[in-house]
This record gives C-alpha cells, structure tokens and sequence, in this order.
C-alpha cells in the first residue's frame, strides 16, 4: 500500500492559556504569525496556530475539565501530538491500525477547514493527528 | 481469576487512568455514567488493561463492548482461555 502523507505539519502543544502561550512564544520568535483562534466542540478545545517561518506549534487550550486532554495538562503541559496531511485520510488510517496503531477519532476540524482528522495513538503511545490533504 | 476479581482490578486500572479514587464500575456501568470515559481515554484505558492482564483486544472487541459487563466477560474468556 503507498504511503499517502506528507511531511510533519505542526506539533500540538497542550497550554492553560492560548494568550499567554502567544506571549511567552513571542519572546522566543518576535516575529511568529498566529492564526485566528478556532473553538474544536469535538475536542472540548480553542486552538491557534503560530507560525515560524514552514513550521507550526498549535497551541491547543482545553476548557472542559472531565476530559482526557485537560487532565494530560493538569499532569504534564506541552507537546503531545504531531500533525501530518495525508492525501488518503482512510487508506492511511487503516495502514496504520494494520500496523498496531489505535485510531481514537474522526472528526471535522475547524481548525483545517473543516475536513476531516484522524488522532491515532502509535505503539509508544504517541498521538499521531492525520489531517485529510485539500 | 473470577469476573469479580477482574471487575475490582479493571476498577483500579480506571481510578488510575483517570485520575479519579471515587469511581465505582459495576457491570452495566456505561461511558455515559463516567465523566472523564471519552474517546481519548478509552484508548488509554484499553492499553492499560492489555498490559496489566497480557491480552490484546481486536478493534471489533474495542467496539463492540455496550458496557464494563461485556468488557470484563471479554478479559475473563481471555485470560481463563
């Protein structure tokens, strides 16, 4: 089966706060761009985006405090998953499953305009976001 | 192990994985009845099960499961072969 995905994307970084993570990102890069900001209803997230020069961080700020997401922040905060397009979101998905990974969801991203992601764990318990390619 | 030993210890593996001493699981305990159950933890609780009893699930297991009733009956037939 051919391997339908594109090189890294962005890495998710888990953050309290979308603003303060903009400020302390601004001291490092002064001259990163951030995106608007997009509420995930799916994820129970705001999200952004800030860009350096090809490479993205997605700042990703949970707001509900019974998921997985806000109790991984409460333990850890940073980075927890990559985000890679894929031109063939369900062959490439189904590759990965045959290959151990476990697919937690599907979901429409407004974050992506809408198409659809996939976040699979991989064997080390890595989050791994499929992004469908436009 | 009997199904209520393998429902105590599926109970503790929950209270870790979700960071949460107060749940209690019985045998028609649904994700609705769990607040923090949802689609990214379920994935961690279904690794941390296979590692604590050496038994891997197949995705229609994962999928099929209606509660922790099916889930534990699911462990038992494994481990009891």
């Amino acid at each position: 089966m051919d391997n339908t995905i594109s090189p890294l994307n962005h890495i998710g970084c888990l953050v309290a706060s979308l603003d303060e993570a903009i400020a302390d990102y601004r001291i490092l890069y002064p001259t990163g761009i951030v995106s608007e900001i997009y509420d995930i209803e799916e994820q129970k997230v705001r999200v952004c985006f800030y860009t350096i020069g090809n490479m993205h961080i997605e700042f990703v700020e949970p707001h509900q405090a019974e998921t997985a997401l806000y109790r991984m922040l409460q333990k850890k905060p940073g980075f927890y998953h990559i985000g890679i397009f894929t031109t063939d979101i369900d062959k490439e998905t189904e590759r990965l499953e045959n290959e151990g990974y476990r697919k937690i969801n599907k979901f429409r991203s407004a974050a992506f305009g809408n198409r659809y992601c996939v976040f699979l764990y991989n064997n080390e318990m890595h989050l791994i976001e499929l992004i469908e390619a436009e | 192990m009997d199904f209520n030993q393998i429902l105590s210890e599926v109970t503790t593996i929950y209270r870790k994985v979700l960071d949460n001493d107060d749940i209690t699981l019985t045998p028609e305990t649904t994700a609705i009845d769990v607040e923090e159950w949802d689609s990214l933890s379920h994935i961690e609780l279904v690794v941390a099960m296979e590692k604590r009893f050496k038994i891997k699930f197949t995705t229609i297991e994962i999928q099929n499961w209606m509660n922790v009733g099916e889930l534990v009956k699911c462990i038992e037939k494994k481990i009891n072969g």
